[in-house]
């Protein structure tokens, strides 16, 4: 089989593609997943979906009363660090480089 | 089609594998019910949208108890077999879903409008439904087209109690008298009515196309009038960004985010994900996107500041020295819908200017802090907060400069809610709140932690990091600047993703490793087909190379995994097929992410400045894996007409060995020729070698010398230091005459080798037929 036969075939895997999905089939076919595993396989499943907590917010806003110098409260808004962060451990955790 | 992995020139010869063939078209709001096995999907459904059509919802509702999910695609349809010809695993089809619901629960659903990240447009949408249960599922799955939108609104949850959120209070049965509107009659009562008029006054602003779900909760935090006290406190649930690996190594890539490499509050993400937190991100169904809470000793009894909360609906009956609370949880709410900037404004947290890290310790950009730029007090001219450019200490200086940290978004510089819109730039751009604590004139200053930068300066707007008393209704700014980070409802312009070179491909930190990246063939319906050679050097600094072949899907090409899960792959050679097998012992994967490379982690690590174009190369090998930032080595201007450049073989009698060549333009009349050989040792172990830049004749170029690298450096180590030091193994000779692809190839380009290694054994060819492997270029 040549280059030019195998793009050939592409472009009639292609065009088989597109008429067989203008045409109405009654049923649906199905496939088998690749990967199960057992050590991440969630309890009553087949097959290993990720599953994770997100990854805290690093700051709330907080509104406050703050004395002022004229004596008077004033309401203010602010930015605190998350209480929860430091707490939560089991973060989504982006790695770009898990080795660089 | 049972191993893509036998040579270099099988690559060539892989039959195209009919990928999945959709053959049922959904008609809208009919249901189609079906059992699926457990542990198997169907990609036989589709669902064609017109025009003007304003929302696709598709359902897909469980009748049993386990685990299905959905993910939805446009354009172009799912992989139902991997590249290689296996099955294919959970991670592919998150790979090429642009919209995915897959929570743990039975039911899932996806809303896509125009507004959507990936556009609703006119087209065909397919879909994918997987069975993760143990067990088979009856499901019925529906596609509802609509040409009208119906917003959902921001959900109240009153009575999710929690260690540090009491609910009690929400259902205080103090009797009280109706006040502005408001026309509870118990304190608890009135509480929750004012906060669901608050949430109302948001939806009916933002018209979410998804339910944002808001814990509300109650927290004694005391005060007093001397000192003050917390009013209230909230923020998003979570932050996500679009380069997510989970704990286990798989990637949840999230292409609903519009920057990749960009923290997003999970009030941006939910919206923009077109589900639920759960459904979008995996992880408890339970969980809030917005936290909010209020301090229960602002109301009486305790009144710790002598000024109870306001609950009326009006501002005509409230009474001075109270605390309009609608407007405090409007101001709150919406820091959770995500205004907020994550760059450090507090030493505590950092350097004063450092942009938000993940726990694995890489910075990244936040998207409202994108929206901002730095602006020169004295020149006005003004550049990104968070531009490639822009260091820590400029972002520190902008956040005291009093007036140079500004939104730069056209939506709020030209809305009229702004009053300066009028102004040219940057002086329309919506100042943020940067004052100089403790100086004056930028000299001295301290940033006010956390007021600086998510604030707005604006007199009355709701963002206003100063509440002036008044009871506000309006978002203000707010509204057009959180359009622009996720929550417009304007139709948003088709999805576009970066196309490769097919090129040599390296990375500055780790040259003389690098990827000869190849396009073996378009193929617009199921992604165009590349292969690579990922030409590096084992444990002892000898040269060695792996191969991959994948689909370019949406800008990210996907290393195809065999039955064994390798998708990187080792072989060895075989003298007597004249081709290479797999070694199967060697485990390997690879993807290479083309889209928005400058601004990962990735890329930000070491100077990339000149590089054409970048990506982000995932790779794996045996327990050894990396991220490398990689770019084209040669200009695709600087190549010859005709051009030779590619990956040329020998056809398929004489596999197992290649060559990656380039022609490259001189400036006389003979061009530039250089590239690297592909070749089995005596123990088929792949090696490689390269030759030098050589001005030539292609149709009978000079006898050139074959060098190999003699200072090898592993795949995770830095460079070694000096000038890289090559020997002698050999000589190469080529006669190119067209660059053409054919096989068995013409006598048209030829080439003459011979090496000869020093411990012994050698490859050789003498005057043998080549051809590309790859795509010729322009073909």
């Amino acid at each position: 089989m040549n280059s030019s036969r195998i793009f050939g075939l592409a472009i009639l895997v292609a065009g088989s593609t597109t008429s067989s999905a203008a045409s109405i089939a009654p049923a649906p076919t199905f496939n088998k997943l690749a990967g199960t595993n057992a050590d991440h396989v969630l309890p009553g499943n087949a097959i290993q979906k990720p599953q994770s907590k997100l990854a805290p917010s690093p700051r709330l806003t907080e509104v406050r009363m703050v004395p002022g110098a004229d004596g008077k409260l004033h309401q203010v808004c602010r930015e605190v660090a998350n209480p929860k962060r430091e707490r939560d451990t089991d973060a989504l955790t982006p790695q770009d480089g898990e080795q660089r | 089609m049972t191993n893509v992995f036998l040579s270099i020139a099988t690559l060539l010869f892989m039959p195209t594998i009919a990928l999945a063939a959709p053959t049922i078209a959904l008609q809208s709001d009919v249901p189609a019910q079906f059992t699926i096995p457990s542990g198997q999907f169907s990609t036989s459904y589709y669902i064609d949208v017109a025009a003007g059509a304003a929302q696709l919802r598709v359902n897909l509702d469980n009748l049993g108890t386990g685990d299905t999910d959905l993910m939805l695609r446009k354009g172009t349809p799912f992989a139902d077999l991997t590249f290689g010809g296996a099955a294919p695993d959970f991670d592919l089809f998150l790979r090429y879903a642009h919209y995915r619901s897959f929570s743990g629960r039975p039911d899932e659903n996806i809303v896509v409008q125009q507004s959507s990240t990936i556009p609703l447009g006119s087209g065909r949408w397919y879909v994918a439904v997987l069975n993760s249960a143990n067990s088979a599922q009856t499901v019925r799955l529906t596609a509802t087209v609509a040409s009208a939108v119906a917003p959902k609104s921001i959900t109240l949850v009153f009575n999710q109690t929690a260690s540090d959120c009491q609910t009690a209070p929400w259902f205080d049965a103090t009797v009280v008298t109706p006040v502005g509107d408001n026309p509870g009659t118990t304190r608890g009562e009135q509480r929750r009515n004012a906060l669901t008029r608050a949430a109302t006054l948001l939806t009916e602003q933002l018209q979410p196309p998804v339910p944002i779900v808001v814990q509300a909760c109650w927290s004694a935090e005391g005060g007093s009038p001397s000192t003050g006290a917390t009013i209230a406190f909230a923020g998003p649930n979570g932050i996500i960004v679009d380069n997510a690996r989970l704990s286990d190594g798989s990637q949840l890539p999230s292409p609903w985010l519009p920057e990749k490499y960009t923290w997003y509050a999970i009030t941006q993400a939910v919206r923009l994900s077109g589900t639920d937190q759960c459904s979008a991100v995996g992880g408890s169904c339970s969980e809030p996107d917005i936290v909010a809470t209020f301090n229960s000793d602002i109301d009486p009894p305790n009144t710790v500041v002598r000024q109870p909360f306001y609950y009326g609906y009006t501002s005509a009956a409230k009474p001075p020295n109270t605390i309009d609370f609608i407007s405090t949880a409007m101001h709150e709410m919406t820091h959770g819908l995500g205004f907020l900037g994550f760059v450090s404004v507090d030493p505590a947290d950092g350097p004063i200017g450092e942009r938000q890290a993940s726990s694995s310790g890489d910075d990244y950009d936040d998207i409202f802090d994108k929206k901002i730029v730095s602006v020169d007090t004295l020149t006005r001219a003004f550049k990104p907060f968070l531009g490639l450019n822009t260091s820590d200490a400029d972002r520190a200086a902008a956040m005291v400069s009093g007036d140079g940290l500004r939104w730069s978004d056209a939506e709020a510089a030209n809305s009229p809610i702004n009053v300066n819109n009028a102004r040219t730039a940057p002086d329309n751009f919506p100042l943020l709140f940067a004052p100089c604590e403790g100086g004056s004139n930028g000299v001295g200053c301290t940033t006010l932690p956390g007021s600086t930068l998510s604030h707005t300066v604006q007199p009355d707007d709701l963002m206003n990091a100063y509440d002036n008393g008044m009871a506000i209704r309006t978002m203000g700014l707010a509204g057009p600047m959180l359009d622009a980070i996720g929550w417009s409802n304007a139709a948003a312009p088709t999805r576009t993703y970066t196309q490769p070179i097919p090129n040599n491909w390296f990375d500055r930190l780790h040259n003389g490793h690098g990827i000869d990246f190849q396009l073996f063939a378009r193929d617009p319906i199921n992604g165009d087909i590349y292969f690579l050679i990922f030409y590096t050097y084992d444990a002892q600094g000898k040269p060695e190379w792996y191969q991959s072949a994948g689909r370019l899907i949406d800008g990210v090409f996907i290393g195809g995994k065999d039955a064994n899960g390798i998708a990187l792959a080792r072989v060895i050679y075989d003298p007597v097929l004249r081709k290479s097998v797999l070694d199967t012992t060697v485990q390997g994967d690879v993807t290479i992410d083309f889209n928005q490379a400058a601004t990962s982690p990735t890329c930000r690590r070491g100077d990339r400045g000149g590089a054409p174009a970048l990506a982000v190369m995932r790779w794996k090998l045996r327990t050894e894996s990396a991220s490398w930032c990689i770019e084209p080595a040669i200009p695709a201007a600087n190549r010859t007409t005709p051009d030779y450049s590619g990956h040329w073989f020998a056809g398929g009698g004489d596999a197992g060995w290649g060559l990656e060549l380039f022609t490259i333009n001189s400036g006389g009349p003979q061009p530039l020729l250089v590239g690297y050989m592909y070749y089995p040792d005596q123990q088929g172990n792949s090696r490689w070698v390269g030759f030098p830049v050589t001005q030539v004749d292609l149709a009978n170029t000079p006898t050139m010398d074959l060098n190999e690298r003699t200072t090898g450096f592993c795949r995770l180590c830095d460079p070694p230091p000096g000038t890289p030091q090559t020997r002698k193994v050999g000589t190469i000779k080529f006669n190119l005459t067209s660059p053409q692809r054919t096989d068995p190839p013409s006598n048209a380009n030829r080439v003459t080798f011979s090496i000869t290694l020093p411990e012994g054994g050698g490859f050789s060819r003498q005057d043998v037929p080549i051809t590309f492997a790859s795509q010729p270029p322009g073909g």
